[in-house]
């Protein structure tokens, strides 16, 4: 292996995938045509509203789903061969919406062990793997508790250190928040950008929350099974009448630079943080009034 | 009008958990006003709004609905139940008519209402909702999450309460069918006139359809104000831990950089407005 | 009412028959419970009784914690004691009316007590001390041999795990939609049985739904954490004897051998 195509973890390449499933969405979802590239070391965004195909997306990682057309490589192991099956699953871990319907046992530490009793694990590295998933989620003090007396984010977390147990290459997590308070999803994204910056965890992360894709390194935004925009947040967020246009939302602060620059003000729209648009104004503010 | 009066509620009294999950609440609401109720996780909105929906009896305190103390002994709750109609969080878990129709009928029916008045109303809330006729005969399991939603909601509105509580009707949705949601429920309160409490973590989706709003904290009331009122306390709901919207915080910090702008604002419009207004001048 | 149900229940603490292997519990309650009924005499159950208050003293679990578990058999209890008090032949001891009490009856009436009090006492023990995972593997590992002829341990064990671990959540659930069908006018109070049953089903299937919906996304969880069944699985915490157990079985063979002894002895001088 070359090192160029070590550095890519996750390779899609033209993936098609015809999605039936009548209960969830009253139609066939689809993936048309769809090429990304997870980079090793990368929190990547999938940003998207509901049956725009990014859950579907998710699913071909680690072979839940297999593409139709097309192929998804995960560190050049080929999801379509299913001799490979486990190989796979165990490089890319999987968290997923609900994190009740994820914990398998009934005591923390049970659960986040399952993982590696299922590979096989020698029991003094379970033990290990299992102390060093619960410390990285920070829930360590914890691991004696039964999940349900826990919080929805400490639950999520669980689910986390659940799969990190398998010690995967990559983070895949489908709308991990999407259940959770603000204090749950806050838990969350503390969690997973430790994981990325000080763990150096591959991170993608499939959302509809504009707030959590902003925190990403990069931004991949899905409508209609296509990926319509890709690029960091600064620069897809700037396309605010494009994002309102598909149903998703930006950030205040953009949208306030945006809704300036219409007036008539000159106003650059990539803007993220409520700091970086008060510093702007305040800047043409002082210049105004020096001026008169 | 919606009194409480000293109501506390404990939960397994006696017990060596016992837990106050609220405590001591004195709050008068008026008919017709459109309240945003908020508060994180564990403050003590569930449990409030249960009390006022009676499904569950204060441990202490009493409840009048329109003059009627709940719970009294010359106080029918299965008609209390009636006026008031509460949409928990999720609810597109409860549906199970074999199609939709039938299920927003189940609240009209337990009413014992003649069947073209069921008719009547069903066809109604659906259309409250937003929903087109020919769904009325699908099943409701074959429908989107959002639909779903909708479907619940149409439910409670078939009973056509004068008190209308959402638990969080925007959970899990993203940000279209959020915003159509809260689009419907404005509308909602506007054509029918009926008191709404909506329940919310997110003071944005607050601040653009309330005119009152309630905030609890550890089991109490912290604030009751009118909602522009309450976006002037920024500072207070912060500690609270409650997120203020960007837009509150922008113009909190432009005000403090010394920019002539009005306290309390709260959508994007409005700071839109002033801003323009000040740099423009 | 559900709070005043012990048996089943685990009351968590340290002491020696706390950290007893589930394996020696398991097997030491089958013997207790086979013995509870091989007794013949009075000498025999205080025995059993003075082993069982021994039990319980080194478990730390407060006397009356353990007794509330036999609240709920007791009318079972008195029913059995009653049918067996009147309706056994023998030597008669009273005759009033119809009724009669014969001395056998008495005997035999006394002893169904005890059996019960005992089984349920025993497997109280067990339960309060043990956790439900522990329980759960020691089920799984004293099954394992049958694996050869054909019975599912590990399948038995991750259904009973998966339950225990639902069970809550659930509970949750049925009172959400309980309070939410209330909310729309449910009257589950009123009305003859037939009409009662009606208004469970707005309760009983989206709680089926919810139900499903929950074991297909645990069903993909699982699969993504790489779970392919028992085969060359390994555990986080491995079932070991330990000293405290030779302890333990060194106390059931004396016990048992009492209780022979006892049986011994009543057959020579029948108390």
């Amino acid at each position: 292996m070359d090192g160029k195509t070590n550095n890519i973890v996750v390779d899609i390449k033209n993936v098609e995938f015809l999605y039936e499933d009548t209960e969830e969405t009253g139609g066939s979802r689809v993936l048309k045509d769809v090429s990304l590239q997870v980079r090793r070391g990368e929190f990547l965004a999938v940003l998207g509203h509901n049956g725009s195909g990014k859950s579907t997306l998710a699913k071909h990682l680690n072979a839940i789903l297999i593409p139709e057309k097309g192929k998804v490589m995960v560190e050049g192991l080929d999801t379509s061969d299913e001799s490979l099956l486990f190989d796979i699953r165990q490089r890319v871990g999987m968290v997923f919406q609900n994190p009740d319907n994820q914990l398998v046992a009934t005591i923390v530490e049970e659960d986040v062990a399952f993982a590696p009793e299922n590979l096989g694990v020698p029991q003094k590295e379970i033990r290990e793997r299992v102390d060093y998933a619960l410390d990285a989620v920070n829930m360590t003090e914890y691991k004696d508790h039964a999940p349900h007396m826990l919080s929805g984010g400490q639950k999520q977390r669980i689910a986390i250190a659940g799969v990190l147990a398998m010690k995967p290459d990559v983070l895949v997590m489908d709308e991990p928040t999407a259940m959770l308070d603000p204090a749950g999803r806050r838990e969350i994204m503390e969690t997973v950008k430790k994981l990325n910056r000080e763990e150096g965890m591959t991170v993608v992360m499939i959302t509809h929350f504009m707030e959590e894709a902003a925190q990403a390194d990069r931004v991949v935004v899905m409508d209609h099974g296509k990926i319509l925009m890709e690029g960091t947040p600064r620069e897809v967020f700037s396309r605010v009448d494009e994002i309102k246009k598909i149903g998703l939302d930006v950030p205040q602060a953009t949208e306030l630079m945006y809704l300036l620059k219409k007036s008539g003000l000159n106003f650059e729209t990539d803007i993220l943080s409520a700091d970086e648009c008060v510093n702007v104004i305040k800047d043409v503010y002082n210049a105004a009034k020096e001026a008169l | 009008m919606i009194k409480l009066t000293d109501v506390s509620y404990t939960y397994m009294t006696g017990g060596p958990f016992e837990k106050a999950a609220v405590s001591d609440v004195n709050l008068t609401l008026n008919n017709g006003d459109f309240i945003g109720l908020m508060g994180h996780t564990g403050s003590g909105k569930s449990t409030l709004i249960q009390m006022i929906a009676g499904l569950i009896k204060p441990t202490s305190g009493t409840i009048e609905i329109d003059g009627q103390t709940l719970h009294s002994k010359d106080c029918n709750m299965r008609k209390i139940r009636f006026k008031t109609g509460l949409v928990m969080q999720y609810p597109e878990y409860q549906l199970f008519e074999e199609t939709v129709f039938k299920d927003i009928a189940f609240g009209p029916s337990n009413m014992q209402l003649p069947d073209e008045d069921i008719k009547r109303r069903v066809e109604f809330a659906a259309d409250l909702v937003g929903l087109a006729p020919e769904i009325l005969e699908k099943s409701p399991f074959e429908l989107s999450g959002g639909q779903k939603r909708r479907v619940a909601i149409a439910g409670v509105l078939a009973m056509e309460p004068q008190l209308l509580i959402l638990d969080e009707p925007t959970a899990g949705l993203d940000p279209a069918g959020r915003d159509e949601i809260l689009c419907k429920i404005k509308d909602m309160h506007r054509r029918l006139g009926i008191t709404v409490i909506l329940v919310s973590h997110s003071m944005e989706d607050l601040a653009n359809i309330t005119n009152r709003i309630v905030v609890m904290n550890h089991g109490r009331v912290a604030m009751h104000d009118k909602t522009s009122e309450i976006f002037k306390k920024s500072e207070e709901l912060q500690k609270m831990g409650l997120a203020v919207p960007q837009i509150t915080e922008i113009c909190e910090k432009l005000r403090a950089a010394g920019l002539p702008l009005s306290e309390g604002i709260y959508t994007v419009e409005m700071a839109k407005a002033e801003i323009e207004k000040v740099l423009k001048k | 009412m559900f709070k005043d149900i012990t048996l089943g229940q685990y009351f968590p603490g340290h002491s020696f028959i706390h950290r007893l292997d589930p394996r020696t519990k398991i097997l030491a309650v089958i013997i207790y419970i086979t013995s509870i009924f091989c007794i013949k005499s009075f000498l025999g159950y205080a025995v059993l009784a003075a082993f069982t208050v021994l039990c319980v003293l080194s478990s730390k679990i407060p006397f009356k914690f353990v007794l509330k578990g036999l609240k709920p058999i007791m009318i079972f209890v008195i029913i059995t004691a009653i049918f067996n008090l009147f309706l056994t032949d023998g030597k008669i001891l009273v005759r009033w009316s119809f009724i009669t009490i014969t001395y056998e009856g008495v005997r035999l009436a006394i002893f169904m007590v005890l059996r019960l009090f005992f089984l349920v006492l025993g497997t109280s023990i067990l339960t309060l001390t043990t956790s439900p995972i522990a329980l759960t593997d020691g089920i799984e590992y004293l099954l394992s041999p049958l694996k050869k002829v054909g019975v599912p341990a590990h399948e038995l064990a991750m259904m009973m795990t998966i339950a225990l671990r639902f069970v809550p959540t659930l509970l949750e659930e049925t009172d959400k939609i309980i309070k939410a069908q209330t909310a729309r006018g449910a009257d589950f109070e009123s009305g003859n049985l037939i009409n009662r049953a009606k208004a469970m089903i707005p309760i009983l299937i989206p709680l089926f739904i919810s139900a499903f919906r929950r074991a297909d996304d645990l069903a993909v969880a699982m699969e993504c954490r790489c779970y392919r069944g028992g085969e060359n699985r390994t555990r986080l915490r491995e079932l070991k004897m330990k000293k405290g157990d030779v302890f333990g079985w060194f106390a059931l063979v004396c016990l048992v051998g009492l209780i022979v002894l006892a049986n011994v002895a009543y057959g020579r001088i029948n108390i």
